[in-house]
């Protein structure tokens, strides 16, 4: 364990990057997103840098221990810059042609490129925080940095997403706040200072804390937090801010955010682990009810993004079931599928941006029978494929883990409803795919759906050709596609990372 | 039975029960905030009664804070955004009088359950005693009938009211069972509060302009 400025960088630079993105974009509001997305890059290296230590066996601190990075955070580190440099690249061309659409206008392109770097900002610091009380500002402040995101277009509709957004999740956090601040209270007593807001303190004193107070307290937490990362009851807020933001920025939502909130409830219920098996099990629970119900209501949507927000919601029930069942088996499998279902979440929310851009629309009813991109369909599929658990791709083996995990516990409840669940998203996504890209009708001719992209059609829609896809935007979707595919198919590769990540919550859950 | 000191807290956390209750109950917005208002200012005073009884001077520091966040910042935001908006709340789910009785009955019960089962929540022995066990008490009253303010009432500021009542509620509890809780946290606490009630009354008021009402239920445009 050493001291390291990396923990700083992680989250100063998106935040410089704000400051100066706001700064001059009064002057070259033209130019807005250049300097976020340098910012972005810096910081991916920073996430790098930090994997590369811990993989030699480090664990990083600063500020006098309340910045700490072992191989968990320094995953969620990676997740929080890679996904946030595929939003910012993607951003730079579909948010100007929201401005050429009227949708809004240049000035407000430095705006929206500061907010993001403020919501990385933020998200990168919840990964390193090492306070308690801290943990449930910071979560705060990701809501806060994407509440005006959510209500960018400044539409009836974005502000209701908005409002309902803001409200629900400071509710919700505050009472996360009394949970943090019953554990303070209660660990006082054994540790003295300002060491009882460090997790990496309480889990040496868990053994301590009154049964009753550990009970309400993490029950609080996982209500707050819970309603940051959309575990159902507490979802309400999730598909229509998912729905009603840019398509970028539900990218983020879905693939980052809710999996910060979720890393927060993970850190600090598995400190109680080990005396407190019923949590674990109430985890298990919760995850079920999350997925399956998660999944019957995506069905029902007829907005793409709705769905795929529903579907979100519907895996972070895998991510709670795997910390539930606990152990390393089901620890690496949920940290596994927060990364894959990261890199698979916002290509699909990215695919919806680049439906946007080429059809106008997000409707699936208004999307069948018209021409898609072929690019837009490979990802489209490849991402739904792999989210449903189709074998040998990346969520396939995220989730037979968890599977794996559930047998191992004898839990065959959660693996019969985790493997019913993984069937329904895989007919829920895959059917959607099919009536965005592959049906026919005959209005349209009987025209093959999927139409190969025509530069030189660029601004007609319609049966002549389609719009193509900037160049910036469809890099953006082959990288995540490659990267997910990779991850299928040599899964050795992130292998000892998510191994480190595994049993660093291991060793927090014995106390290590 | 009581030090003077700790009647003085128990006073004083009785009082704030009672200003939550009329910035509960009370149907025009900008009474509601007057009432909220009040609140805050007898937060501040618990707070310097605490770092003088306790003794503990860091608290002073806490009493600042409190009093400009709460105290001046929140008020004024409630103020300049309550001016954009309607100032009598959109008709409420339940009626005056029954909700006037829920709510006394929502106090009774709940500082009646906090109050007798204390030592089943109390984090440790430090905080044991009087004046913590009643400011306890008061601090979950205080959450629960904002927490009831907000799933009742259908105006879009009133929930935000209620949401600042909750807060309040719970920073209650944080100043009377954390009291050493380091500055940074604290800092970081207040920044939000304020930062998010911003937020809120900024985007309620372009919900406003667009729809005409604050009424919240009205807006459902999104379902499903």
């Amino acid at each position: 364990m050493y001291e390291s400025n990396l923990l700083l960088w992680l989250f100063l630079i998106p935040a410089a990057a704000a400051l100066l993105e706001a700064m001059s974009g009064r002057y070259r509001a033209k130019q807005a997103g250049i300097i976020s997305i340098i910012g972005a890059i810096l910081t991916l290296l920073v996430a790098l840098s930090m994997c590369r230590e811990v993989l030699a066996g480090n664990t990083l601190t600063a500020w006098n221990d309340q910045l700490y990075a072992d191989a968990l955070s320094s995953l969620m580190a990676l997740i929080v810059t890679i996904v946030g440099l595929a939003v910012l690249v993607f951003s730079y061309r579909y948010m100007r042609h929201d401005v050429e659409a009227g949708k809004t206008t240049t000035e407000r392109l430095p705006l929206y490129f500061a907010l993001i770097s403020i919501f990385i900002s933020t998200m990168a610091w919840g990964t390193v925080t090492n306070n308690l009380v801290m943990l449930y500002v910071i979560i705060e402040a990701t809501t806060l940095a994407s509440a005006l995101l959510v209500t960018f277009y400044w539409k009836p509709e974005s502000l209701e997403a908005g409002y309902k957004y803001l409200i629900l999740c400071s509710v919700g956090i505050t009472l996360a706040l009394l949970g943090t601040v019953l554990l303070y209270a209660a660990a006082v007593p054994f540790l003295p200072g300002d060491k009882a807001l460090l997790i990496t303190e309480l889990v040496k004193i868990s053994g301590h804390i009154p049964s009753n107070i550990v009970f309400i307290a993490c029950g609080l937490i996982l209500i707050g937090f819970g309603t940051k990362a959309g575990i159902i009851p507490f979802h309400a807020w999730l598909p229509d801010a998912h729905s009603q933001s840019p398509s970028p920025v539900s990218a983020l939502l879905s693939g980052v955010t809710i999996k910060v909130a979720i890393y927060a409830v993970a850190r600090i219920l598995t400190i109680f682990y080990p005396q407190y098996s019923a949590l674990a099990t109430f985890l298990v629970l919760v995850g079920a009810v999350t997925m399956l119900l998660g999944i019957i209501l995506a069905f029902i949507q007829d907005d793409l993004k709705r769905m795929l927000a529903y579907s979100s919601v519907s895996q972070m029930g895998y991510i709670v079931m795997g910390f539930g069942i606990g152990g390393y088996v089901g620890f690496y499998g949920s940290v596994y599928h927060m990364l894959n279902h990261a890199l698979l979440k916002s290509l699909l929310f990215l695919c919806t941006g680049a439906l946007l851009y080429t059809s106008g629309t997000t409707l699936i009813s208004e999307l069948q029978g018209k021409k898609q991109g072929t690019l837009t369909a490979i990802c489209f599929f490849v991402a739904a494929l792999a989210v449903g658990g189709l074998p040998p791709l990346n969520g396939f083996w995220s989730k037979f883990t968890i599977f794996v995990a559930a047998a191992q516990a004898q839990n065959w409840w959660a693996v019969g409803i985790a493997v019913f669940t993984s069937l329904l998203t895989l007919a829920c996504l895959v059917r959607a795919g099919y009536r965005i890209f592959l049906y026919q009708d005959d209005h349209h001719g009987g025209e093959a759906a999927i139409a190969l992209e025509e530069p030189g059609n660029a601004g007609h829609e319609g049966h002549i050709g389609i719009p193509s896809l900037p160049l910036s935007m469809s890099m953006v979707m082959v990288i995540l596609v490659a990267l997910s595919v990779l991850l299928g198919a040599y899964p050795s590769i992130i292998y000892p990372l998510l191994d480190l990540a595994s049993k660093s919550l291991l060793h927090l859950a014995i106390g290590g | 039975m009581f030090s003077p000191m700790q009647l003085i807290i128990i006073i004083l956390s009785f009082a704030l029960v009672l200003t939550s209750f009329l910035t509960v109950e009370s149907r025009d917005l900008v009474k509601s905030s007057r009432a909220y208002l009040a609140q805050a200012l007898l937060l501040v005073v618990i707070l310097a009664v605490y770092a003088v009884y306790l003794p503990n001077h860091e608290l002073f520091l806490w009493c600042v804070m409190i009093l400009i966040t709460k105290g001046i910042m929140v008020p004024y935001l409630l103020r300049y955004y309550g001016r954009k908006v309607s100032r009598q709340e959109a008709e409420p789910l339940i009626s005056f009088w029954p909700s006037l009785v829920i709510a006394l009955g929502l106090i009774i019960v709940f500082f009646w359950l906090t109050h007798s089962n204390y030592s089943f929540i109390v984090p440790s022995d430090a905080v044991a005693g009087e004046p913590y066990r009643t400011n306890l008490a008061v601090a979950v009253t205080v959450l629960c009938l904002g927490l009831y303010a907000l799933l009742t009432r259908r105006d879009a500021v009133k929930a935000v009211i209620a949401l600042c009542l909750m807060e309040n509620g719970v920073h209650l509890a944080l100043m009377s069972l954390a009291p050493t809780i380091p500055e940074t946290a604290m800092i970081g606490v207040a920044t939000d509060v304020v930062i998010s009630i911003w937020m809120l009354l900024y985007i309620i008021t372009g919900i406003y302009s667009k729809n005409g009402s604050t009424d919240a239920w009205e807006l459902s445009k999104l379902r499903g």
